[in-house]
């Protein structure tokens, strides 16, 4: 217990000080990771306005603006979670301590950015007529999303420490999760397209954000079974594959 | 007398042709030749003990394995063969430079520190001042360290580093190439490096002190383990043993 409380304390300590550096102590240093989502979500909410204007997907920009922040902080954690050996090798090589801290610090510090993209996405639903009362219950799905986040965190960190280039390998593949999942178009019950993306664990956690911000209701039972696994299986495979592999980050850094 | 720290055989291997992470083609060339080529025992068949209180100091040239047998015994390397155990909380020391982020402030780098040394965010909390005194930087706490000098990085890595390290009150104090001595800075805080890091070392831990400061293992160590390509080639007194190794260095 005092492990895991140490592994926590460290984690938070390290995404803290990491969030204050890279912003250099300003707060304003955020809109700059808010620049990506932000643009591409202009992007598509103007150019599905010119090709589909009888849109058939109720409030297009929150439906959108919900799967892209969801998408980002799955490829920005995942893609941190890959560099996290490699960047801490001075820790690693002369220091003991908890690498699994390290891994924990990175889905944090993702975390904080991510508390700002929700006063975004509040302010859109806010201008959107959607009620805020959804926001009450989306920390429900962040949590389990987090807990699906730190699994896969904790597989491909090794990853990233045995094989130099598999951030080369990675990032492609989630260039290719945004047009895999369904971000900025729909994916009802019955249709392929719906039957596909319950393979994909993003899917699950867009989709239930989707149903209690935007509809006001409790996602559909297949939704939050195929959160509550995915994260399982995430958790229970990382953590497996992170303990068998971790004793050797130190000649590998 | 308690047998602190205690290897047997002990083996460490490293691959000469991989010292870094690899590529994704050749990991999956190393998995087929099952990282077979060119290994070569950085640490090989050690077996010593070291006794509650007592000082033992580790030369020889560079790649003898000093560094590595110190990380096997820290726990940070694992063994490939034999065994390692110890007894009693441990510290591993590697200098006093490493956890400092320059873009943060000074405040912020004891917490880093701190946490980075084991110290829960309310033990730093209450050593807070402590470190910031021993440092005599009060007046830069909310300064960021990129704008520190030289002098001023080192008086707080050493100020932040010691005192945690000190709040463990170690059984075991591994260090490599850690100056016992002065540590740099003026006068007034060389001496006060010196009188903490004794303390330090004869606060009744034991020790195991990778060194090629000669003089400084004669004068803090009551035995000497003279390491040569990963094997110990003499053990014994300090004066003996360095100088069996200063007339091999000659020859």
């Amino acid at each position: 217990m005092n492990n895991l409380r140490g592994i926590l304390e460290l984690g938070y300590v390290l995404a803290i000080t990491q969030f204050k550096a890279q912003n250099e102590g300003s707060y304003l240093g955020i809109l700059w990771y808010l620049l990506d989502p932000l643009l591409l979500f202009t992007v598509i909410v103007i150019a599905r306005g010119a090709a589909f204007p009888a849109d058939s997907i109720q409030n297009f920009p929150v439906y959108l603006l919900i799967g892209l922040l969801l998408l980002h902080l799955f490829t920005k954690t995942t893609s941190d979670a890959i560099e996290v050996v490699s960047r801490h090798d001075q820790f690693i090589k002369n220091m003991k301590i908890s690498y699994e801290a390290l891994v924990v610090s990175v889905v944090l510090k993702r975390l904080f950015t991510h508390l700002f993209e929700i006063i975004i996405l509040a302010g859109v639903m806010f201008f959107t007529g959607v009620t805020l009362l959804g926001l009450i219950l989306y920390p429900f799905i962040l949590l389990i999303f987090s807990v699906f986040l730190l699994g896969i965190s904790f597989l491909l960190a090794p990853m990233g420490a045995y094989v130099r280039d598999f951030a080369n390998l990675w990032s492609p593949l989630t260039r290719v999760l945004l047009f895999a999942t369904p971000v900025f178009y729909a994916a009802s019950p019955g249709t392929l397209t719906y039957t596909i993306s319950l393979f994909n664990p993003v899917f699950h956690y867009m989709s239930s954000a989707r149903s209690i911000l935007i509809e006001g209701t409790m996602p559909p039972a297949v939704t939050l079974l195929g959160m509550i696994g995915f994260a399982t299986i995430a958790f229970v495979v990382g953590i497996f594959v992170f303990s068998r592999t971790k004793h050797r980050f130190p000649e590998l850094v | 007398m308690t047998t602190r720290i205690q290897t047997d055989s002990l083996v460490k291997t490293f691959s000469r042709a991989r010292s870094q992470h690899t590529t994704a083609l050749q990991f999956i060339i190393d998995q087929c030749n099952g990282y077979s080529k060119g290994q070569f025992n950085a640490v090989d068949q050690v077996t010593f003990e070291a006794y509650q209180g007592e000082k033992v100091g580790i030369i020889g040239s560079n790649g003898s394995g000093k560094s590595t047998l110190l990380r096997c015994l820290a726990g940070i390397y694992r063994p490939n063969n034999g065994t390692v155990s110890t007894q009693g909380t441990m510290v591993y020391l590697n200098g006093f430079n490493q956890g400092l982020n320059p873009r943060l402030t000074m405040r912020d780098n004891i917490l880093l520190i701190g946490s980075l040394r084991g110290l829960s965010r309310k033990t730093i909390n209450e050593r807070f001042d402590e470190i910031v005194d021993f440092s005599g930087l009060r007046e830069y706490v909310d300064v960021r360290v990129k704008d520190f000098s030289d002098g001023m990085r080192m008086r707080l890595n050493f100020s932040a580093g010691i005192l945690s390290l000190a709040y463990h009150d170690p059984d075991i104090l591994l260090l490599d190439e850690v100056t016992l001595g002065a540590g740099g800075g003026d006068i007034v805080f060389q001496e006060k490096t010196r009188t903490k890091m004794r303390e330090l070392v004869q606060g009744g831990a034991t020790v195991v002190y990778v060194s090629h400061n000669l003089d400084s293992i004669i004068e803090n160590c009551d035995r000497v383990l003279w390491m040569e390509k990963g094997k110990i080639q003499k053990e014994g007194l300090p004066e003996e043993v360095i100088d069996g190794y200063k007339k091999a260095q000659i020859s």
